[in-house]
């Protein structure tokens, strides 16, 4: 098997891997979910019953994607700066959601929330342009390694 | 030290550990942590006049009476006549009624006082703030009242209205809803304020002498103002319920319900607001309900007070009391 064909499967693994666990993660969200909801008098949030969508469509979904059709990872430069941050906005946003669906079913709120939404959206952005910019690096034949 | 987050699971573990102490510090700061605040502007001495029974009968009109508002001592008189479910003075008469409806127990007061001066609000510990709690028991026994509910619990939320005895302690409306919050005059009338197209300020100029901001309103100008969709947040129909009707000058209902327990499913705030209307409230006003509802009197808790799955009180903000 040549270095390459080795290569591929590791970062094919990466991808499907990385994807499974925003899978699970998913998962997780909806049973809490559930299971908050048993103890909430009947009280719902959206906030807390669609925090889900974050980890699925912000990241099961993007790296399902990735699996699929996107090269190699450390063909992609800064990939791992990429990854960092993108990650940690989605988890950022995933929570900020957590804790909007627990204090809007407890009936207040609180004004940190948004520090979450600003620092989720800013890293999510922030990972897509350094993504992006790999890419084209990749694509214009200097594919520099981070 | 360039590379420290390149390796896996380093940046995971180290974005983790931030991640864990913001959403502790968020969630004690919601919930736990006490946060004093101050009146926006402190009362002036003509904004805390209460006209007393004998000044309302009068004909020069209200005359500023500062201390008979204030930290009075308490005391029931001697002739007071209290049973069980009664209490009779020359200046307050409460009757309750236990009432059984909609599978569902209701306690329902009927207050006559002489003067507004006998309608009080007393903040958890004395201080207006945030996360500033005390069971409605313990705050009714350190005012001394004699009859007692839980308010709006105010300091579980950042907006909505506060006056409290002609003081201004917070001015940001309720944004959520129709921003309906009552107000209670010098003269002890309850009338339907909108926050959003109201200031604050104004209605202190204007005489409010408390205002509370919970809602909605469930009879107004003698109408029935909520059906059988409208509901406080998100919460489900039935639920345990604290509110407050008048049916004339210092003639007041006050209906607690229990709820959320086999015995007793809750009221819908159709059904509350139809129990004002069939006593003959022109007003009544829905305040906090769920685990905080709870009916205090001559030192017990009239209710079956539904704080998650105990019977125990819920620790509130505020209070509504009738007293010395």
């Amino acid at each position: 098997m040549s270095t390459s064909a080795i290569k591929g499967q590791h970062n094919s693994r990466h991808f499907r891997k990385t994807m499974l666990v925003y899978l699970a993660i998913s998962v997780f969200c909806i049973v809490f979910d559930r299971i908050y909801a048993l103890f909430g008098h009947g009280v719902y949030s959206a906030s807390m019953s669609l925090m889900f969508l974050y980890p699925l469509l912000g990241g099961a979904l993007p790296f399902l994607l990735l699996w699929q059709f996107a090269p190699q990872e450390d063909s992609v430069s800064h990939y791992r700066l990429y990854y960092n941050c993108y990650n940690s906005g989605i988890a950022a946003l995933t929570v900020q959601s957590l804790l909007n669906g627990i204090f809007e079913i407890a009936g207040t709120a609180s004004r940190y929330l948004i520090v979450f939404v600003v620092c989720g959206w800013v890293m999510v952005a922030a990972g897509l342009v350094l993504y992006l910019m790999g890419l084209y690096r990749y694509y214009s034949g200097s594919k520099l390694k981070s | 030290m360039k590379n420290i987050f390149k390796k896996p699971f380093r940046w995971a573990i180290f974005y983790s550990l931030v991640m864990a102490a913001a959403v502790t510090f968020v969630l004690m700061d919601t919930f736990v942590i006490e946060q004093t605040g101050t009146p926006m502007v402190t009362a002036s001495l003509s904004a805390r006049e209460v006209k007393t029974d004998s000044e309302s009968q009068s004909t020069s009109g209200a005359v500023t009476n500062e201390q008979s508002t204030i930290n009075q001592a308490a005391s029931t008189p001697d002739n007071a006549v209290i049973t069980e479910n009664s209490y009779k003075d020359d200046n307050i008469q409460i009757t309750i009624d236990t009432v059984r409806k909609y599978d569902t127990t209701l306690y329902v007061a009927d207050i006559q006082v002489s003067s507004a001066q006998y309608l009080k609000t007393a903040f958890a510990k004395g201080t207006y703030g945030r996360n500033i709690k005390q069971t409605t028991s313990d705050m009714a026994e350190s005012n001394n009242a004699i009859f007692a509910i839980n308010g709006d619990y105010y300091g579980f939320r950042d907006y909505g209205f506060v006056i409290r005895n002609g003081v201004l302690y917070r001015n940001t409306p309720n944004p959520s809803g129709t921003g309906e919050a009552m107000m209670i005059d010098k003269d002890g009338n309850l009338s339907i304020v909108n926050e959003q197209q109201s200031d604050a300020q104004a209605l202190v100029d204007s005489g409010a002498w408390q205002v509370l901001s919970f809602g909605p309103a469930l009879v107004n100008n003698g109408k029935i103002t909520v059906d059988e969709n409208t509901e406080v947040g998100k919460a489900m129909a039935s639920n345990p319920r604290t509110a407050i009707g008048q049916i004339s000058p210092l003639h007041y209902i006050v209906i607690v319900s229990d709820g959320r327990t086999s015995e007793s499913a809750g009221l819908s705030l159709l059904q509350l607001a139809q129990e004002f209307s069939e006593r003959g409230c022109t007003v009544a006003y829905n305040l906090d309900g769920g685990g905080s509802s709870t009916m205090w009197f001559n030192g017990k808790v009239v209710n079956v007070p539904a704080n998650g799955r105990s019977s125990s009180q819920r620790s509130v903000s505020d209070i509504v009391y009738l007293g010395y």
